[in-house]
């Protein structure tokens, strides 16, 4: 290709925004986390809990893979734990916005839910037109995901393989 | 058309028989008694005998006081006595002069939805002729659909053809009898609350109101409407079918012929000049099948004309053909070879692009629910979304994504951004699924040739381990080979010219309607006679409204919308400052409201005297006057519905207005008045 670039214009570049994927906008993820810790017992959550759930609902292969750990058709050590960095902004985030707490519940240290987390879950939860997949997932297994199967994960993935 | 001559009610008791004969007539007639008296009662039962009470509300109750239900008495003072049985008779007569008596019954044996009728006798000059009884049914689904619902059966007596019409819910029905009706009997209790109707919503039907206001104008607005769906949908059909048929044409191919030409939706062009070639692919490209079939027929012209050689004598020959044999068929593997490459890459590239897709999708499912979550309520979305840091207050444009990078799209530039790759990568995908087809065409052609060339080869060397004096067959045997291929391909040609043929008469029926619509798009869709109508409706409304004393805006100011037909006008908007059409219903005094129904429903039966409309030609009040805050002035309206109705149309009112004042009104003018003291219903010696 010529193109006639005459030397008296000056060229200066500037940089595209760049496209973010869903799942790493804030205003995609908070509402997941609200979710995740609404579909919780007491409506709190251990980390090591919210990085299995974050994980398992971030792709429907994810899911189905955990689903079928829940089931008991594949075994617990087939699961591996990833932590995102993602993540962790994102539950500093809801912390400083007051959505959730850190809280000590039975000697572990949980993020609990505020009472303005609570009202904005409750939001989310009534309007059928948004996150379903995520949603019928969470009241599907959620009661099954308790701290106790999460700590059974973690000894599966830590022993060796 | 259709004329009430006559209405009968009966409810009869151990002791009485109640009842009372009402005759009407062309032109105005007036049935006068007091308030409570049992005039709505007379008017509704027309209603009810018609089976026309859905018209009123959803539900099926009796649309009749409890006279002619459960217990009735003489006067005021006298004792009820038990209805045992009552039933509602009514005769009509429509354009034709055709008789039709129809009768109901409420109470008693008979099934409340069932009717029977006796049309009368076409050629009597006596009224009292009637034909053999048939009973219809009323209420359930299909009573204006089939032969034996009283609605299609009534729709056919007056004369209306009633249009299909679109549902709520996507499915389409009929524009029952019931919708029209409150266009032309405007009931006592909720009658006058509104200009049009108050027609029936629980049929769920789209745009009712403009529906019925086009029906009963008889404009052709509606039909062209209709029309054009009709033809979207013919199309729609000719389109599937095209498909159908192209998809037969491909399989019928055996994977060994592809067709040039066919385009993937019908053209205008196909219609004119059905280009198709069928092409094979030999040696290595894509040759016309009539080129090839030359070609192969030459070939074994040739093979015939060779002379029969012994082994012996073709051994030289023969070892050449081996050669040559062995040459092709090891081309022809490698060509087999590098199109099998070619189908897997193009088919590695098919699932990437699929799974790529599948991706976006997700992301955009996820932005989509970020932005309708947003959309919930300042509440929510303060919550959930940030410009800034909760506790730093630092800027964060960069989403969740780690520092380092560049700034985030916001949301929406996000959606499009997501929505412009799919479009990408389905052309992309579509691009690929084309290739594989062709590739996978290619490969089977090459195969069956790689085959016919094995078993050449096969052929030659079986040939030369014959004993020396007998006769070579290796000539023969190609040309059996080249005989079968060459009878394969006609076979192909034939089926393939019949569905061609097929396929531009589908073509043609395509582009005739396809040019049909393309006239019914043009400009809006009312024709030079709507136009006509609606003005002239408009003129008689303002006229009218004149005459009664119409107040609250002038009439000529006044207009009918186009949407609806309902009167509007133009009123000055403070926020804008410019002027803004407003529907009169809300702005009107009550009484003008009243005044306004009188104007439009009269002029709506006077425009079927200028113009071919479906108005029923009756129009009924239920009290006109009474619903009026400051006292309307009825005598103009009993004027006017004097004056104005001819020997096609009827006009019949009900009201507590005192005889004197209606007489004194009314003067010379035709009219004909029944009164009542007391209770209509009476016992009959």
């Amino acid at each position: 290709m010529n193109v006639d670039i005459q030397s008296e214009r000056r060229f200066s570049f500037s940089r595209k925004p760049s496209s973010v994927p869903g799942d790493l906008r804030i205003g995609w993820r908070i509402p997941i986390t609200l979710l995740m810790l609404n579909a919780s017992r007491g409506n709190k959550a251990s980390l090591a809990k919210l990085n299995l759930l974050n994980d398992a609902l971030r792709s429907t292969a994810s899911r189905e893979k955990l689903a079928k750990i829940i089931r008991g058709e594949v075994a617990r050590i087939e699961w591996r734990m990833r932590v995102e960095p993602a993540f962790a902004r994102n539950v500093d985030l809801l912390v400083g916005a007051n959505l959730a707490k850190w809280v000590i519940a039975n000697g572990r240290s949980s993020l609990s839910l505020t009472e303005k987390g609570k009202i904005i879950a409750k939001s989310i939860i009534d309007d059928d037109d948004i996150f379903a997949e995520e949603k019928s997932f969470l009241s599907d297994f959620g009661s099954e995901i308790s701290e106790g199967f999460v700590a059974q994960i973690l000894v599966a993935s830590k022993a060796p393989s | 058309m259709i004329q009430i001559c006559s209405l009968k009610l009966r409810s009869i008791t151990s002791d009485n028989v109640f009842g009372v004969d009402l005759e009407f007539s062309s032109g105005l007639n007036i049935v006068q008694a007091d308030n409570t008296s049992g005039k709505s009662t007379c008017l509704q039962a027309i209603i009810y005998v018609l089976g026309l009470e859905r018209s009123l509300s959803a539900n099926l109750a009796v649309p009749l006081p409890f006279a002619m239900r459960e217990r009735i008495q003489v006067s005021k003072t006298a004792n009820y006595e038990a209805v045992l049985q009552s039933y509602v008779e009514i005769v009509v007569s429509n354009r034709q002069g055709r008789k039709l008596k129809v009768r109901r019954s409420i109470v008693g044996d008979t099934d409340q939805k069932l009717i029977s009728t006796w049309l009368s006798v076409s050629d009597a000059e006596s009224d009292t002729k009637w034909e053999q009884q048939k009973d219809y049914f009323v209420l359930d689904p299909g009573s204006a659909t089939r032969e034996s619902g009283f609605h299609f059966f009534l729709s056919g007596f007056i004369g209306w053809k009633l249009p299909i019409v679109p549902r709520f819910d996507g499915a389409e029905c009929p524009l029952y009898i019931e919708t029209l009706f409150p266009m032309f009997f405007v009931e006592q209790k909720r009658g006058w609350s509104t200009v049009q109707g108050p027609l029936p919503t629980h049929f769920r039907i789209q745009d009712i109101h403009r529906r019925v206001m086009e029906f009963i104008l008889n404009l052709d607005a509606g039909k062209i409407r209709r029309e054009r769906a009709e033809i979207n949908k013919r199309i729609g059909l000719l389109e599937s079918d095209w498909n159908e048929k192209r998809r037969l044409l491909e399989r019928g191919g055996a994977d060994l012929v592809r067709f040039v030409g066919v385009p993937k939706t019908p053209t205008a062009e196909f219609s004119h000049q059905a280009a198709i070639s069928l092409e094979v692919f030999l040696d290595g490209e894509w040759v016309a099948l009539s080129l090839a079939q030359e070609e192969i027929q030459k070939e074994i012209d040739q093979l015939n004309d060779v002379e029969l050689l012994t082994t012996e004598e073709a051994e030289i020959s023969i070892q050449e053909a081996l050669t040559a044999a062995q040459a092709k068929n090891d081309e022809l593997s490698a060509i087999f070879e590098v199109a099998r490459t070619e189908f897997r890459t193009t088919l590695e590239e098919n699932r990437a692009l699929k799974k790529r897709l599948e991706v976006l999708e997700i992301d955009l499912k996820r932005h989509q629910d970020t932005k309708k979550l947003l959309a919930l309520g300042s509440e929510v979305s303060s919550a959930v979304s940030f410009e800034n840091c909760p506790t730093c207050h630092q800027h964060l444009d960069q989403e969740l994504l780690p520092p380092s990078s560049s700034g985030a799209m916001a949301l929406d530039e996000n959606i499009a951004f997501i929505k412009s790759q799919q479009i990408m990568y389905k052309s992309a995908l579509s691009a690929t699924e084309e290739r594989l087809a062709e590739l996978r065409l290619r490969g089977r052609s090459i195969e069956v040739e790689y085959k016919d060339a094995q078993s050449e080869l096969r052929s030659l060397k079986r040939a030369l381990v014959r004993p020396a004096s007998s006769i070579s067959r290796t000539t023969i045997e190609k040309s059996v080979r080249l005989q079968t291929r060459l009878v394969q391909w006609m076979g192909l040609q034939e089926h393939a010219d019949g569905l061609v043929d097929e396929l531009v008469v589908l073509a043609r029926e395509w582009a005739k309607l396809s040019a049909r619509l393309k006239e019914l798009r043009s400009g809006d869709d009312f024709s030079v006679e709507d136009r006509n109508k609606i003005l002239c409706l408009q003129t008689l409304v303002q006229r009218h409204l004149e005459t009664f004393d119409f107040h609250s805006f002038p009439p000529i100011e006044i207009s009918l919308a186009r949407d609806n037909f309902r009167p509007q006008v133009l009123v000055h908007d403070d926020d804008t400052g410019g002027e803004i059409e407003k529907d009169i219903g809300f702005e009107a005094s009550a009484s003008d409201g009243i005044r306004l129904k009188w104007s439009y429903y009269l002029s709506l039966l006077e425009l079927d005297e200028t113009y071919a409309t479906n108005h029923a030609g009756l129009v009924l009040f239920d009290e006109p006057g009474q619903q009026a805050t400051d006292p309307v002035n009825l005598t103009s309206l009993f004027q006017v519905s004097a004056r104005n109705s001819s020997k096609n149309h009827q006009v019949i009112i009900a009201t507590s207005e005192k005889v004197p004042a209606i007489r004194a009104g009314l003067g010379d003018l035709p009219y004909s008045l029944m009164t009542f003291s007391g209770y209509i219903l009476q016992p009959i010696k």
